[in-house]
């Protein structure tokens, strides 16, 4: 029967016609460049010369390299910064939301904290860099009226905590959601009995809310993680890495040795070693979702 | 009796007591709040300042009268009309081109039988893993060879493909009741009508999320286009907009607060009136963008 044949052949042909371009895209711009990048690693080329294979040197290279160093001391502190600061500020925000208030009230915190995050780093960057200007800037001004550093910006002291404050300002938004959606994901019946057995306050958020909304912190941990690790452009906007790599970060020293000194081999190490330490924290992220969290 | 009357009474001093400290909290979480927005209301109120009022010492905050002559100058100045346009543009193409990407795939995955299929899905969510500072070298290197440098495709062919796209995408699929397409099928439909006739029209709110959320990113995007745009006039918003600032200085302050005013307005305007729905959409895709 031909024309059975035809239809099951053509059905078998079905599925591929539904992923063929996702499949080929996926090739052209994640699987191809993924390897691409090894391959790269293992040369000195700077986008005109002849490319020469090195072998291994460039990643020998990387661990002697003070300004690494500095990058990933910088990248580290401004990680752990982010996540703790998002949690914490995101969690008390939820908590205080998901009171009895009126409505517009929550309106107006939802939008406040909210609609920074909406904002482009470059609008974010050049909002605070005029704000904190040592000249104009009305913050740094109510800064020297309070007793705060000035100038924070071009002081290889400030500079970092500057910038971590920054982004606090611009993402905490997300993490407040976040948290927010998982605290109300709680069914209201736990908390209401827990309630009539008269816990309440901070009885009543270290036993039932905190725990029951793990899931959420978990995932914003892990998204500020991800995230913070990966930070470039307020660095490369604002300070530009300095005073003195103050605030140079590991993504933004990759930038600096493909696109500035065209050193495409150096560059493409360091991509290896961002890719190697998000794939590691990713897939800790699948192993321990289940186990170590309350799922609802 | 007198007992209850205790309990009563130390109930009510708890009400109280919660009541007092309910307004503390929601007085410190409003002096925050008005903290948190205030460098943006300054960046607005400034655009609008007069010469004179701009950065007066101690700092004017309410501009005795209104002068928009800083925004009609960084209109002429900078390339901002073009600019715009090319944000739009990008983010248009690559938003439509990864839903219809990423919905044809997920469908494959979530409804069609075939060899290799769960082995196939983990390998795509997988380039979930690869990082944008993993592909960006190899990728200008191959751009530059067909010539797509300092070209809009550099931008938006990239961003088509979106692994989670796909996975939020066939989560939603699996969650339409099968019994609709088996009825389409005795009806005698192919997979390509049931997924235009019945699974694409009972996703729109999930298409509407995720595209949403792909459209921001990609309006906001700083990294990419920094690298593969260098012609002024063919920069998207946030990438022109950088190289008005640095820490060796500023090129004209009250030019750069216009043209960030220009482009934080229109986003307030439209937040404000679809909050709930992209905070919902943010909140359920879970991109950090």
């Amino acid at each position: 029967m031909p024309l059975r044949k035809a239809k099951q052949k053509q059905e078998r042909f079905t599925p591929f016609l539904f992923l063929s371009p996702a499949i080929l895209f996926f090739c052209c711009f994640i699987l191809f460049p993924l390897i691409g990048a090894f391959g790269y690693s293992l040369i000195t080329w700077d986008f005109f010369t002849q490319p020469k294979f090195v072998g291994l040197d460039n990643y020998g290279k990387l661990f002697k390299d003070p300004i690494a160093l500095e990058a990933v001391k910088n990248t580290f502190i401004f990680t752990i910064a982010s996540i703790v600061t998002h949690v914490g500020l995101g969690l008390i925000l939820a908590v205080a939301v998901n009171r009895r208030i009126p409505k517009f009230f929550a309106y107006i915190i939802r939008t406040v904290f909210f609609f920074p995050f909406l904002l482009s780093w470059s609008a974010t960057s050049i909002i605070w860099s005029f704000g904190l200007d040592p000249t104009f800037g009305v913050i740094d001004f109510y800064a020297g009226k309070v007793g705060f550093p000035q100038a924070t910006l071009i002081s290889s002291t400030w500079a970092l905590p500057t910038l971590i404050m920054i982004d606090l300002w611009k993402t905490l938004g997300f993490a407040f959601i976040v948290i927010l959606a998982g605290i109300q994901a709680i069914p209201s019946e736990i908390s209401e009995a827990a309630r009539v057995d008269g816990a309440s306050g901070l009885r009543l958020f270290w036993n039932i809310t905190f725990p029951l909304c793990t899931p959420a912190i978990f995932f914003v941990s892990v998204t500020a993680f991800i995230g913070a690790f990966q930070i470039f452009e307020p660095m490369y906007i604002m300070t530009r890495g300095g005073p003195d790599n103050a605030t140079l970060s590991i993504v933004q020293y990759l930038h600096m040795s493909a696109f500035r000194n065209f050193d495409i081999g150096y560059g493409a190490v360091i991509s290896v070693a961002i890719f190697i330490v998000v794939l590691i924290v990713t897939l800790t992220q699948f192993k321990f979702a289940k186990r170590w969290v309350h799922e609802g | 009796m007198s007992q209850s009357i205790t309990v009563k009474a130390k109930k009510a001093k708890r009400n109280f007591k919660s009541e007092i400290s309910d307004q503390v909290a929601n007085l410190v979480i409003l002096i925050f709040a008005v903290l948190w927005i205030l460098p943006i209301v300054w960046l607005l109120l400034t655009s609008i300042s007069s010469r004179e009022e701009r950065f007066a010492i101690p700092p004017k905050w309410l501009p005795s009268k209104l002068d928009f002559s800083s925004y009609t100058r960084a209109w002429e100045v900078f390339p901002i009309a073009e600019q715009y346009l090319n944000s739009l543009k990008v983010a248009l193409i690559s938003t439509l081109g990864a839903l219809i990407i990423s919905s044809l795939a997920a469908y494959a995955f979530a409804r069609l039988e075939f060899f290799g299929r769960d082995t196939l899905f983990m390998i795509l969510l997988a380039g979930l893993m690869v990082p944008p500072q993993l592909t960006v070298i190899p990728s200008f290197v191959a751009f530059r060879k067909i010539g797509i440098i300092d070209n809009h495709a550099a931008l938006f062919l990239p961003a088509m493909i979106t692994p989670l796209g796909i996975f939020l995408l066939r989560q939603f699929f699996r969650s339409i009741p099968k019994e609709l397409d088996e009825s389409a099928k005795i009806d005698g439909a192919g997979a390509f009508r049931i997924f235009f006739r019945i699974i694409l029209p009972l996703s729109k709110p999930a298409l509407a999320a995720l595209g949403v959320v792909l459209f921001i990113a990609s309006w906001n995007e700083f990294f990419w286009p920094n690298i593969f745009i260098s012609t002024a006039s063919k920069m998207t918003l946030p990438v022109g907009i950088a190289s008005l600032v640095g820490p060796g200085g500023h090129t004209n302050v009250i030019l750069t607060f216009a043209s960030v005013g220009m482009q934080i307005v229109p986003l307030l305007l439209i937040f404000l009136f679809t909050q709930k729905f992209l905070i919902q959409s943010i909140a359920t895709t879970g991109i950090r963008g």
